[in-house]
């Protein structure tokens, strides 16, 4: 009986809204990622801004990893290392 | 020594447009006291606010639409809240700022609305500009 009442009862906290809420959605993040990421590269192109922009500041911005920036130099340096050798 | 605005009438004449699609782009694109004051025919754009319609007219993608919306709830990632959009049904999602997480519940919160040359759209808090 306990077992039928907490069936019919509301779903966890962690389950509500899941289907109206994409933002934990890859696919969509990127989307998003990728839009916000094209606007500020075109404002700060259009409004001649090339001062560097810290990791947190372009991660709230447009949503990207706080270490993407950091994981793609040290990819290219791993990558022009491997060339020299 | 303040700035001098300049009245959407002689703005209109300079660009070159009709002044209707100046307050057209005033109403969907610009916030009121940052970049313009007054009404209709009486409209005054300040130095900022004539930057952002010239800007408008040459790349519209360039300068997003201005929304006003309530914050609902938060969504489950953190960096996105859930917002009731004026003039749009149901909710959306909105990108914030890490500071600003938990504290928009309840408040009522001006938005980008970021478009790109497909015409998806994303949403995203105006305090993220600059």
């Amino acid at each position: 009986m306990t077992l039928l009442r907490t069936q019919a009862g509301p779903p966890p906290i962690a389950m509500q809204n899941s289907e109206d809420d994409p933002t934990s959605n890859r696919e969509w993040l990127a989307e998003h990622v990728d839009r916000l990421l094209g606007f500020e590269i075109l404002h700060r192109s259009i409004h001649a801004t090339y001062q560097p922009l810290e990791a947190t500041a372009l991660s709230d911005k447009t949503g990207i990893d706080r270490n993407a920036a950091k994981r793609v130099i040290n990819n290219l340096r791993k990558t022009l290392h491997d060339h020299r050798r | 020594m303040q700035p001098i605005n300049t009245p959407v009438i002689a703005l209109a004449d300079k660009l070159g447009v009709p002044v209707n699609k100046l307050l057209e782009i005033k109403n969907l694109k610009l916030v009121k006291g940052e970049h313009y004051t007054g009404y209709g025919k009486n409209t005054y754009f300040t130095p900022k606010g004539v930057e952002e319609v010239e800007l408008a007219l040459e790349i519209p993608l360039a300068v997003p639409d201005k929304l006003n919306g309530v914050v609902l709830h938060s969504a489950k990632n953190p960096d996105w809240v859930m917002v009731k959009l004026e003039h749009k049904d149901g909710k959306t999602p909105v990108k914030i700022g890490r500071k600003f997480r938990g504290k928009l519940i309840g408040k009522i919160i001006l938005i980008d609305a970021i478009t790109d040359a497909s015409g998806s759209t994303t949403y995203r808090h105006a305090e993220l500009r600059g």
